[in-house]
């Protein structure tokens, strides 16, 4: 049952997404109070633990053959209660990628940028005012972390080319988009 | 298409051979402008994410909204003060988690009866030394970490961190370090620890270290020893009054 759930759940259906939030919610609280007695902040650490997996498993990086989805969600959650006490930030994610075991190959492009970095949460901005294509493209290929064949397919575009150029020049209007808000300071 | 977009792309596919792998890693250390391009092609990478995960939290904000809604409706609290609901649900919540606080090896009905004393059970709070969330452990603070490390429930840390504060003269250490014995399921070293604060000249929990100590021996299987400091307890005070009434019920 589980293995239907996470299949829909990689193919970002928000549902799928609702159900095992609500499904592992209580048992996760249980289990984490152990570790932990402010409820509150649990909830948000099983949130954020939620959202994890939401990611993993859109790129197709979600591999349960050591344990269940359960096993699998506690440890997760064990792992961030305790990088969050330890880090003593409440309000902040925590950096899902320093996760070792679970996340390997991209946590070293993630070592040199901070993460209140202004140029981010300009882009954070500049993102939503991206024309829809460009923004469904590059969602695809930074967030879910499609290849470029993969998007090639998916957005119907005739050649690999096709994309990589629109890709470019998106790249190239985002820049353009926070350079002009930097002037106009 | 450059050769240099073409790095960087397969870069963030995580499909860079060996080789590609080391031109892209010299071009980052001499070449300032392909640098910024991957710089600015990671922040933007960073800037989906959390906008992504902005939507994802509202979304799942909405859900536990409703959980937490229908919670309410289902179980209508009465009004008493805030700690007192805390310590009915912790109670409740320690009913529920029995099963994890209690060893799994021994058979059900012979654990039965100190699960249910466990299930008025919950660690006292630090009350003592108030921990400052924001600041970083600081291990010549011994005592700080000690309580950092029993506030997070890592009792085995805490155990050893009050162990190497024994010459400190602080009553209450011998208190906390009792209720951090009874987490680690060492209920006569815990007994001991409430017998020595009460012993000591420590005021701040006399009543709390009898209510531990009645609980302690419940759990541990010793109902007359039990008995008998609830019994002092209803006697010297009114703490934990109605506990300790329902207790004496079922002991009967």
């Amino acid at each position: 049952m589980d293995n239907n759930l996470l299949d829909r759940l990689s193919l970002g259906d928000n549902t799928a997404l609702e159900e095992i939030y609500r499904k592992y919610r209580a048992p996760f609280i249980q289990f984490a109070l152990k570790y932990h007695t402010d409820k509150n902040q649990i909830c948000d650490i099983y949130q954020d633990v939620i959202i994890a997996l939401y990611e993993k498993s859109m790129k197709q990086k979600l591999q349960l053959s050591s344990g269940s989805l359960k096993t699998y969600l506690f440890s997760m959650g064990k792992f961030m209660l305790f990088t969050r006490l330890k880090k003593n930030s409440n309000t902040d994610f925590i950096d899902i990628e320093n996760d070792q075991d679970l996340f390997e190959g991209l946590v070293e492009s993630f070592e040199f940028i901070d993460e209140k970095d202004p140029q981010v949460i300009l882009l954070e901005n500049a993102l939503e005012s991206l024309g829809k294509k460009c923004q469904e493209l590059l969602r695809l290929f930074y967030y879910e972390e499609k290849k470029i064949a993969e998007i090639q397919v998916l957005l119907a575009y005739n050649h690999t080319d096709v994309v990589k150029s629109q890709k470019s020049r998106c790249l190239k209007s985002l820049r353009e988009s926070i350079e002009l808000k930097l002037k106009n300071r | 298409m450059s050769i240099h977009e073409e790095l960087i792309i397969k870069y963030f596919e995580g499909n860079l051979s060996d080789s590609e792998r080391e031109v892209f890693e010299d071009l980052l250390e001499s070449d300032p402008l392909f640098k910024e391009e991957v710089v600015f092609q990671q922040k933007t990478k960073l800037a989906f994410q959390n906008n992504q995960r902005k939507v994802l939290k509202g979304f799942l904000n909405k859900i536990e909204n409703d959980i937490q809604e229908s919670e309410k409706s289902t179980a209508k609290p009465k009004s008493r003060r805030l700690w007192s609901i805390m310590a009915v649900a912790a109670a409740l919540i320690s009913i529920l988690a029995v099963t994890y606080f209690v060893k799994t090896s021994t058979s059900q009905s012979d654990d039965e009866i100190s699960q249910n004393f466990y299930a008025f059970y919950e660690p006292y709070p630090n009350v003592v030394k108030p921990i400052t969330r924001g600041e970083i452990v600081n291990p010549e603070e011994l005592e700080i970490a000690a309580f950092i490390a029993y506030e997070s429930s890592d009792f085995k840390q805490a155990d050893s961190l009050f162990a190497e504060l024994k010459n400190q003269q602080k009553e209450y250490i011998l208190f906390y370090r009792g209720i951090t014995k009874i987490e680690l399921e060492q209920y006569d070293s815990a007994n001991m620890l409430f017998e020595s604060y009460l012993y000591s000249e420590g005021m701040q929990f006399r009543d709390q270290a009898k209510w531990y100590m009645a609980l302690s021996y419940l759990v541990k299987g010793d109902s007359i020893k039990g008995k008998e400091e609830l019994v002092k307890l209803r006697k010297s005070s009114g703490y934990k009054m109605e506990e300790v009434e329902r207790l004496l019920l079922k002991l009967d």
